[in-house]
């Protein structure tokens, strides 16, 4: 925390994506940015807000460590920050770079001198085999066993495929066109929800989404500043992410959280109100974890039985907000609608009982990971970027077939998305699919 | 009497004469040793060409000065467009042929060409010079050629053994001597040999067959040939019958396993898994009751029927009982049996792509020799073979035919970079970047490698440039031009189950819809011009899979920046401790000449070519 983080990009579009990724302070166009010159930027979204502030730097060819157009920008370090930027980087049309890939182009390109040549060649060594034990480490599992089981599900596809165009002389093959679809159809949906369920971790531990909902004056936004406020909390404020809701990042022992501040809910007909509410609402879908707050010194109405029906089966955490004050509700009232469950007495204001609170969350984060089965989730964003690419060939896959292009055809597909998981478990298909082939089919000439 | 040539060819099958025919055809003085003038190009196996992978080998033959496709029109009796509906990539040709009549074909082809000698005589040694690089060729009868280059194409006749049942005898092929001196001789001059071993199926009497039995398979209704010379021709004679074995014929072969000298699982020889003897698929697959037997005619004049499908070594008395279990064939008599044959083949990982060996300058190899299976794939390699030995006593550089532009590259790369196991069958599998490199474009993909070479005209140049520029026009023209939304229009899509127009759009686009043909949209473009039909299925092929195409090549660029970086000859792949010990020891067997050779080879892994690459520049620096 607090160090720069830099995202590198190089090969012909990369100043063409940087330009869309980074909009210089100075209101000038990055393309015109002379080589070697720091300037100021604002790292952008796709909807062109500005997620942080940058530095941007160019290093055009052939004067770079590649020897291609590279790009470097300067950001504060936040992980979460970082991976926002490469993936709209990635959007924008970048790709990740293979283990040891700049120093792999700055040989193509002859940038690199005799004398370095031997030494750098041990450390692409040993860096792709850093790369190779950090790839393969997490696939003994059963994520690894995933894998193997959709690339056997695409090889015996590819394998009829084949099996119909090398050795079969009926014309046309209508009817595989819907079987395959159907049969690619069920491996996409399984690498899609592969994909999500990664992601969905992977936010986790980038930040977890906490969520404090309350009606309106109870005492969010005090509670929000005592969390933050304690010494144990270490914040990174990131402007712009949020929509209406504040939204904080911060480590609660070495755990990551995110924390927002939602809209109150309450029984409105008022339009702006709703939408204000529909956000709300779409936070609490999002969250990993949800506070709801009650203000022991007023009664329980209405406008908590909604907040109760909308966080029921979430994660969450009750707290009954302004101990210092007069109490109108006690505990038990709480449990009628929360039946069972554990209730944690603070004082915003005063600051009593905020411990109690974090040890809570830190609790209930831990039964949140170990709801995860770890082991069938892709970790790094390398493995996640091939599964979502997988599933998008398999998209396509699919659609072409509906439309009725030929099995032939389609069949570039589906080896791009083998590739794709190929490229998670480093295992060759193409002798998957010969043996398939001739494994599964009596063939012949 | 001149014993001088340029370069020798030894064999005069399917590799051997499109070997010497494209020397010749270079201006190089060309010799011919066969071991029968009778015997040359003949189809000993099926009477048929073509088919998946096979017809698109044959279009490129044709595309580079070969004879292959213009003798198979010569000789066609059936044909049949294969693949339509399953994708450009796939779909090809097949021809049937009259068998005998093809070898007389390429006899007159060879003996009209000027340049070109034959000799009939076993070739049982091969002449070195001082510095190891070939010199010439002695026959076993007494006569001494000398020459610059030598292309082997010997076929199966390199210590043939024919297995029928417990019988087996040496051959070449039914009826012919095998070669043995000359299999001894390489291995005398340090080349590996190994054994592969293949079947052909009975050869049954037309008369004798009931074909009320059988479903027949008429030629197509379309006027079809392979060579751009020829004239596309409807046949309508012999039809191609389907039957099925069943049960009872499993059964007797079950019975007689133990009698099959070739049957992988209780010989020692290698599986064959590509063209499997019918006892070998019974063998495997003991749940599939009924495999598909076709009944090929071997030619019209010919009462002899090719029994595709029974490819089998088991002895004639149980070759008897399972064709007469088969119906149709009930009462059928055999004129040939089926047999099998063994034979010495040289691991073409000796190979360089050239199909130059790598210890012996100047020495070629093409055909069966190399393992592969099939006259198409023979023939392939031996235009290959034979246009590279003409280069080289031209000391002109080698031609390479890449993975991404032609079967024969495909081939020939998987040939001497992963070396086989078992007789080598192109496959349109095999073939990576297959919708780029289709059966409809091999004369635009090959036309740079003809013209080099000067087996192709100058007026042919010419021709094919033309046709180039024609389909981008009209590609351009289709991606400029719109039609609207007409009633008759609309009618017509829902008719094909696809969408009506609501407003305007490109003919490109609604071409793209897989239900669409540019024949369709003919009268909603009145100003398309006149185009011949293979120009019209070349616009189409491009439009529809527009996507799809421009993907493959992205692929093939990538692809491109590996092959071209070359790794010399004398690169010192045993010191090259920084990589993993069986990456090192496959390098080195094989001596990859690029960079992309390298990285298909088993056991190289990506941080392997990192640091290959490294080293290579390092040596390339080194020596300047």
């Amino acid at each position: 925390m607090g160090a720069v983080g830099i995202v590198k990009l190089s090969g012909n579009d990369s100043i063409e994506i940087a330009s869309k990724v980074c909009r210089l302070r100075s209101g000038k166009e990055i393309k015109k940015l002379p080589s070697f010159k720091l300037a100021l930027c604002d790292v952008i979204d796709n909807n062109n807000k500005a997620l942080d502030e940058g530095l941007v730097v160019l290093m055009r060819e052939p004067f770079s460590y590649t020897r291609e157009n590279v790009v470097e920008i300067q950001v504060h370090s936040s992980p979460l920050i970082i991976q926002k930027i490469i993936q709209i980087c990635i959007i924008k049309g970048a790709r990740l770079a293979e283990p040891g890939e700049f120093t792999k182009r700055a040989f193509l390109n002859g940038r690199i001198s005799l004398n370095q040549a031997e030494s750098v060649a041990e450390i692409v060594k040993v860096q792709s085999e850093k790369a190779l034990y950090s790839l393969y480490q997490n696939l003994r599992g059963m994520f690894g066993e995933k894998i193997t089981e959709w690339q056997k599900g695409l090889a015996l596809i590819q394998a009829k495929i084949q099996v119909e165009c090398d050795f079969s002389d009926r014309i046309g093959a209508t009817d595989l066109q819907i079987t395959f679809a159907k049969e690619i159809n069920t491996i996409r949906q399984n690498i899609r929800q592969q994909y999500d369920r990664s992601k969905k971790f992977q936010n986790l531990q980038n930040g977890l989404l906490v969520v404090i909902c309350g009606k309106p004056n109870v005492g969010k936004s005090s509670l929000l500043n005592a969390i933050i406020g304690k010494e144990r909390s270490i914040v990174t404020p990131i402007p712009g992410t949020t929509r209406d809701a504040i939204e904080e990042l911060f480590l609660i022992e070495g755990f990551p959280f995110r924390f927002v501040d939602t809209a109150g809910i309450r029984e409105s007909q008022s339009y702006i109100e709703k939408i204000g509410i529909d956000k709300t609402k779409k936070y609490l879908e999002e969250a990993h974890l949800v506070i709801v707050l009650f203000d022991q010194s007023q009664e329980i109405n209405r406008e908590d039985y909604t907040l109760v029906d909308l966080v029921r089966k979430k994660p969450h955490i009750i707290v009954l907000n302004k101990s210092d004050l007069t109490s109108k509700i006690e505990k038990k009232d709480v449990n009628e609608l929360y039946p069972q469950e554990k209730i944690i007495k603070i004082s915003a204001l005063s600051g009593k009982g905020i411990d109690r609170l974090l040890d809570q969350i830190i609790e209930k984060v831990q039964l949140i990971k170990d709801n995860y089965d770890e082991d069938y989730l892709a970790f790094n964003l390398r493995q996640q970027n091939e599964l979502f690419k997988a599933s998008t060939f398999l998209e396509q896959a699919q659609k072409s077939l509906e439309e009725g292009f030929p099995i032939d055809v389609v069949s570039i597909d589906i080896d791009e998305a083998l590739r794709c998981l190929k490229r998670i478990n480093g295992e060759d298909i193409d002798k998957k699919v010969v043996d398939s082939i001739f494994n599964n089919f009596c063939v012949g000439k | 009497m001149d014993y001088h040539y340029d370069v020798i060819v030894i064999g005069g099958g399917h590799a051997g004469s499109e070997a010497a025919h494209i020397s010749a055809v270079m201006g190089l003085k060309t010799l011919l040793i066969t071991n029968s003038i009778h015997h040359i190009a003949l189809m000993p196996c099926n009477p048929a060409i073509g088919g998946p992978g096979k017809g698109h080998v044959v279009m490129e033959i044709d595309a580079l000065g070969g004879l292959m496709a213009k003798a198979t029109d010569l000789c066609t009796i059936h044909i049949k467009k294969v693949n339509t509906g399953k994708g450009p990539a796939v779909q090809t040709l097949r021809a049937q042929t009259q068998r005998d009549r093809y070898s007389l074909i390429i006899r007159e082809y060879l003996e009209k060409t000027p340049l070109l000698s034959i000799f009939q005589g076993e070739a049982s040694d091969l002449v070195l010079n001082s510095n190891g690089g070939i010199s010439g060729v002695k026959t076993f009868q007494g006569t001494q050629f000398q020459c610059r280059s030598v292309v082997i194409a010997t076929g199966t006749f390199l210590n043939g053994v024919i297995k029928i049942g417990e019988i087996s005898f040496p051959a070449g092929r039914q009826g012919e001597f095998p070669a043995n001196h000359l299999s001894q001789s390489l291995r005398q001059k340090g080349f590996e040999t190994g054994r592969l071993n293949t079947c052909t199926p009975p050869r049954i009497d037309k008369r004798t067959i009931d074909f009320k039995k059988c479903d027949e398979q008429k030629s197509d209704d379309l006027p079809l040939c392979f060579s751009w010379e020829s004239t596309p021709r409807v046949y309508d004679g012999s039809s191609v019958f389907l039957t099925r074995t069943n049960e009872k014929t499993c059964e007797i072969i079950r019975k007689n396993f133990d009698r099959s000298p070739l049957l992988y699982h209780f010989s020692d020889s290698s599986p064959v898994r590509e063209c499997p003897s019918l006892e070998d698929k019974v063998y495997r697959f003991p749940d599939r009751l009924s495999h598909l037997v076709f009944l090929e005619p071997e030619g019209e004049n010919s009462n002899e029927i090719y029994v595709q499908g029974v490819f089998t070594s088991l002895p004639e008395e149980v070759q008897w009982q399972i064709l007469h279990s088969i119906p149709g064939l009930e009462n059928c008599h055999i004129i040939r049996p089926g047999y099998g044959i063994e034979y010495d083949f040289i691991p073409p990982t000796q190979l360089k792509p050239s199909l130059e060996s790598k210890l012996i300058p100047g020495l070629f190899f093409a055909g069966q020799i190399n393992g592969t299976s099939g006259y198409e794939e023979a023939a392939g390699q031996g235009i290959l073979a034979g246009m590279n030995a003409g280069r080289y006593a031209h000391n002109k550089p080698a031609i390479i035919l890449q993975r991404d532009e032609s079967y024969i590259g495909v081939m020939v790369d998987d040939l001497v970079t992963k070396g086989i196991q078992e007789p080598y069958r192109l496959r349109t599998g095999k073939v990576e970047y297959r919708l780029l490199i289709r059966h409809s474009n091999a004369d635009i993909r090959l036309i740079e490698y003809g013209y080099q070479a000067g087996t192709i005209s100058q007026s042919r140049y010419q021709m094919i440039q033309k046709k180039k520029n024609i389909i981008t026009q009209e590609l351009k023209r289709l991606e400029k031009t719109s039609i609207f939304p007409r009633v008759d229009l609309n009618r017509l899509l829902e008719k094909k189950h696809t969408s009506p127009l609501s407003e305007p759009a490109r003919i490109s686009s609604v071409l793209t819809r897989p239900q669409m043909s540019y024949y369709d949209l003919s009268p909603f473009d009145p100003d398309r011009p006149f185009l011949s039909p293979d120009i019209i299925e070349e616009v189409e092929i491009q439009t529809k899979y527009r996507g799809y195409i421009e993907r493959q090549i992205r692929s093939v660029e990538e692809f491109r920046q590996m092959e071209s970086r070359p790794i010399p000859l004398d690169f010192p792949f045993d010191r090259l401790k920084i990589l993993s010990r069986e990456a090192q020891e496959q390098l080195q067997a094989l001596r990859p000449t690029t960079l992309g050779q390298a990285s298909r080879i088993r056991g190289v892994t990506p941080s392997d070519l990192a640091a290959l690459l490294i080293l290579l520049e390092k040596f390339r620096k080194e020596r300047q």
